[in-house]
C-alpha cells in the first residue's frame, strides 16, 4: 500500500520528469535567445512570425500547467513529513535533498520561460 | 523541518507572483509598436547637421515619430509592402527659414546615403515655423483682401519633401 503511495508521488518528483521539465524551460530559453540574436536570419523566412505566434500559445500553456506541475513538487517535497517514519530514512533524506535544489533550479529555469515568453509575444504583432 | 516549510512557502509564493506580470494581457500584445531607430551613421550624419543648425539657432532633431517601424522594415524586407513611406525627419520650432532650408538643401544627400534599406519612398523635413518670420504668400493676401483675417497665433508648419531613389 506505502509503495504504491510512493511510486504515485514518484512520477512527479522522479529524475526523469525533473529532466524532462528542465529541458522543456531550457528549450524555451534556447529558442528565445535565438530569435533575439540571429534575428536576420529568421526574417528571411516569411512564416517566423506565425511559427512565433504558434509557439507562444504552446508556451503559454506550458508556463501555466507548469506553475501547477512545480507547485506539487513543492508540495511533495517540502511540505511532506511522511519520510521521518521510514526504515532507510538516510537515503531518502539524501535523494529528496537532490530533489528539492533540483525544484529550485527548475524555478529559476521558469523564470527565463517565462520572460523568453514574453520576449517572443513582443516579436509578433497582435 | 519548519525551516524547509517556510522555504516551501517562499517558493510558492515565488511561483505565483510572476503570474500577476504573465497573465496580464497588456504584457503580451495591447502595448505601442517599437519605434524608428536610425542606425548609427545615419545618427552621426543628423547629429552634425543638428551641430551646424544650432551654430545659428537652438534646435532639436528627432526622428523619433515614424511610421516606418519594426514591422514596416521587416515587411519590406520580405517585400510585401503595398506602397512606400516617407521618413519624416521632425525639427523643432525654427526662426530663420532660409537657413535652414539651405541646410536641409545640404544634408538632404547626405541622409539619403545613410540610409541603407532601400524602404523609403522620400525624406520628409518637418519643422515649425515661428510666427513672425512667415513670409507672406499669395493665400495669405487673398485672405486679407477678402477680409478673413486668420487667426495664426501657431507656428506654421513647414514640410519639405526630397524625393528618394525608387525600389
Amino acid at each position: 500500500m506505502e509503495n504504491q503511495k510512493t511510486m504515485k508521488q514518484g512520477i512527479i518528483t522522479s529524475y526523469s520528469f525533473l529532466r524532462l521539465q528542465s529541458i522543456a524551460f531550457f528549450f524555451i530559453i534556447v529558442w528565445a535567445l535565438l530569435i533575439k540574436n540571429f534575428q536576420i536570419l529568421f526574417v528571411v523566412w516569411k512564416h517566423i512570425e506565425l511559427v512565433n505566434k504558434i509557439l507562444f500559445v504552446i508556451y503559454f500553456f506550458t508556463v501555466l500547467i507548469s506553475v501547477v506541475v512545480l507547485i506539487k513538487q513543492i508540495r511533495s517535497l517540502y511540505f511532506n513529513d511522511d519520510d521521518d517514519d521510514d526504515d532507510d530514512d538516510d537515503d531518502d533524506d539524501d535523494q529528496n535533498t537532490l530533489k528539492r535544489i533540483w525544484v529550485v533550479f527548475n524555478i529559476i529555469l521558469y523564470y527565463g520561460a517565462l520572460t523568453a515568453d514574453l520576449y517572443l509575444v513582443s516579436q509578433s504583432r497582435l | 523541518m519548519f525551516l524547509r516549510k517556510i522555504l516551501g512557502a517562499v517558493l510558492i509564493i515565488g511561483l505565483l507572483f510572476p503570474m500577476l506580470f504573465f497573465l496580464n494581457p497588456f504584457m503580451w500584445g495591447m502595448r505601442r509598436p517599437p519605434e524608428f531607430i536610425p542606425s548609427e551613421r545615419l545618427e552621426k550624419v543628423l547629429e552634425r547637421m543638428e551641430k551646424e543648425i544650432n551654430e545659428e539657432e537652438p534646435v532639436e532633431i528627432d526622428t523619433y515619430d515614424n511610421e516606418p517601424n519594426l514591422w514596416y522594415l521587416r515587411d519590406c524586407q520580405n517585400k510585401t509592402l503595398d506602397s512606400l513611406s516617407n521618413l519624416k525627419v521632425s525639427l523643432s520650432t525654427i526662426k530663420n527659414d532660409r537657413f535652414v532650408k539651405e541646410k536641409i538643401k545640404k544634408y538632404a544627400p547626405l541622409i539619403e546615403a545613410e540610409i541603407d534599406c532601400r524602404c523609403y519612398d522620400s525624406l520628409l523635413f518637418v519643422y515649425d515655423l515661428r510666427k513672425e518670420e512667415v513670409p507672406s504668400n499669395a493665400e495669405q493676401d487673398l485672405a486679407k483682401k477678402y477680409g478673413f483675417e486668420k487667426q495664426e497665433e501657431e507656428d506654421r508648419r513647414i514640410s519639405i519633401g526630397w524625393k528618394i531613389r525608387k525600389r
